[in-house]
């Protein structure tokens, strides 16, 4: 026969047990079995098909596929142009990701992210051989100390039993390393003000419209921070949502111009090592000029507005700024 | 959560759709909500897990609060996707057809912490053989260390129910245990292994 006095006293017990005090010897089972169903949530699981995919690649999706509605019907392109068509899309998306996960990580592995690519980009440069002569020599010998391959200008002879497919293996994006979050705790991976990374990442979806998003990547000049070409960025995006020429024109895009008017980038194949060299080359680049003018003039006074005016650099920037015009009676 | 991470830290990179953060949630809350899902006799519980999940995951950039409040809505949506398990099953989970062969494990003196063990098999016969809403209440506070009013919003019930689910499950509990165990002394269980005897956790 229980009693009430017994539920109280099994209700003290179990709230003595979740806290960890001690319990009465008549409260064994109890505390057995609340031992026992803690002892049961040690296994970590198998995570299904799609949350092992969220957790591998977190909410940067790859979308490599080409979606239905640019899947070649009859008049289909040829096999390779679909496969460079999925090699821009990839980029298009890996390339977001890899900086994502390098401006999530910390400063620590920011650095030996930094440090990899410009060593796989050294690397790659060397085994072409398009290095000055002494830094040539230099990475020729650091290559060939701690690696089985021959490369010219180093101390030994390059040999023609190196496999060429050896050598590409070098520039592998596979080599560069990944963040290394174990080793130092994440920065702040949000910024408040406008971030090209973000732009990209998110996409059109974020903004009012597509031609609003290529609006402000324009403005803001992604194609520079991101070191991608920015017409095809925009021209994959548009393919994704299947929006043809027309309706670009319509959102007042004009990928034509985009195309031709972005800087020009490496080949694809060298993806990995334009990344490097776009961060040394840029600062050789003029940026466009800005001009700002600013003028107020109080009624019945004779001030002036101001006028700005800056001219597109090229080499360096310029700015200008309009004076100021003040006026008092 | 991760050693030197800071919850903060890992839930704004989750938020921000970073994988490394959402390994990090999922390594430590997983093991609890797979145990949760299983005691209550999910089908497969690896599977409701992963769908809880992903449901967190994808909502995480609306989710406001602490660690705290963090775990109190991973189980609240764990606890919604095994009842639409249970729908899917149109049955209910599991059911012990008796927990006669319970045995316990006693040892040592009444002046000491009691030393009892139960099986990994008896804890499911047990909870298999409370009703739903008992064995609910009950885990969510083993478990989950949720308090009688997070239950209540996980469970969409009031304070006062939730307190007489939990009076009525440890009766329940209590009168199967007595009714069904076999006390053997002299078995003692070390104190290390006992983390729920000693606050450890």
């Amino acid at each position: 026969m229980t009693t009430t006095a017994d539920d109280s006293a099994a209700e003290e017990a179990f709230e003595a047990l979740l806290t960890g005090r001690p319990v009465p010897f008549e409260a064994a089972g109890l505390a057995a079995f609340t031992e026992a169903v803690r002892a049961s949530a040690t296994r970590p699981g198998r995570p299904n098909a799609a949350l092992a995919e969220l957790l591998a690649t977190g909410l940067l999706t790859d979308q490599s596929e080409p979606s239905t509605r640019t899947a070649g019907t009859d008049g289909s392109p040829p096999a390779r142009r679909g496969a460079r068509v999925r090699n821009r899309r990839r980029f298009a998306m890996i390339f977001p990701a890899l900086l994502a996960k390098i401006i999530s990580a910390g400063a620590v592995a920011q650095a030996d992210t930094g440090a990899g690519v410009v060593v796989v980009a050294v690397t790659g440069a060397g085994v072409v051989g398009v290095l000055p002569d002494p830094v040539q020599d230099t990475v020729a010998s650091v290559v060939e100390t701690v690696t089985p391959l021959d490369i010219e200008g180093g101390d030994e002879v390059a040999g023609d039993e190196v496999p060429g497919e050896d050598q590409t293996g070098t520039t592998d994006p596979g080599t560069v390393p990944t963040p290394v979050v174990e080793t130092a705790p994440p920065a702040e991976p949000t910024e408040a003000e406008f971030s090209a990374e973000t732009w990209a990442l998110e996409g059109p979806d974020a903004y009012p419209s597509f031609g609003a998003w290529v609006s402000a990547g324009t403005h803001h000049d992604v194609a520079k921070a991101l070191g991608v070409r920015f017409g095809e960025l925009v021209s994959s995006r548009a393919r994704e949502k299947g929006l043809d020429a027309e309706e670009l024109a319509a959102a007042g895009v004009d990928l034509g111009e985009l195309t031709g008017a972005t800087p020009t980038a490496a080949p694809e194949a060298e993806q990995e090592t334009t990344v490097a060299t776009r961060e040394t080359a840029s600062g050789e680049r003029g940026s466009g000029g800005n001009g700002n003018g600013n003028g107020n003039a109080v009624a019945g006074s004779n001030g002036n507005a101001g006028n700005g005016k800056a001219a597109a650099g090229n080499g360096a920037g310029s700015n200008g700024n309009g004076g100021k015009g003040n006026g008092r009676d | 959560m991760r050693a030197g991470l800071a919850f903060d830290d890992v839930l704004a990179a989750a938020q921000a759709g970073a994988a490394w953060a959402f390994e990090t949630l999922y390594r430590g809350l997983a093991p609890t909500v797979i145990a949760y899902l299983r005691l209550h006799g999910a089908a497969d519980p690896d599977d409701v897990a992963s769908e809880t999940f992903l449901g967190v995951f994808t909502g995480l950039p609306g989710f406001r609060g602490d660690e705290e409040a963090l775990r109190s809505w991973v189980f609240t949506i764990a606890h919604r996707r095994l009842i639409d398990d249970w729908r899917r099953r149109s049955r209910r989970p599991r059911l012990a057809d008796d927990a006669g062969d319970l045995t316990l494990l006693a040892g040592g003196d009444a002046e000491d912490d009691a030393l009892v063990r139960v099986g990994t098999d008896d804890v499911h016969r047990l909870c298999a053989g409370l009703p739903d809403d008992q064995r609910a209440v009950l885990l969510l506070r083993v478990l989950a260390d949720l308090t009688v009013e997070q239950i209540a919003s996980v469970m969409g019930r009031s304070v006062g129910s939730v307190k007489a689910l939990q009076r009525r499950g440890l009766r329940s509990l209590r009168e199967r245990i007595e009714k069904s165990s076999e006390i053997v002394p002299g078995t003692r269980v070390p104190l290390a292994a006992r983390p729920a005897m000693t606050g450890v956790r």
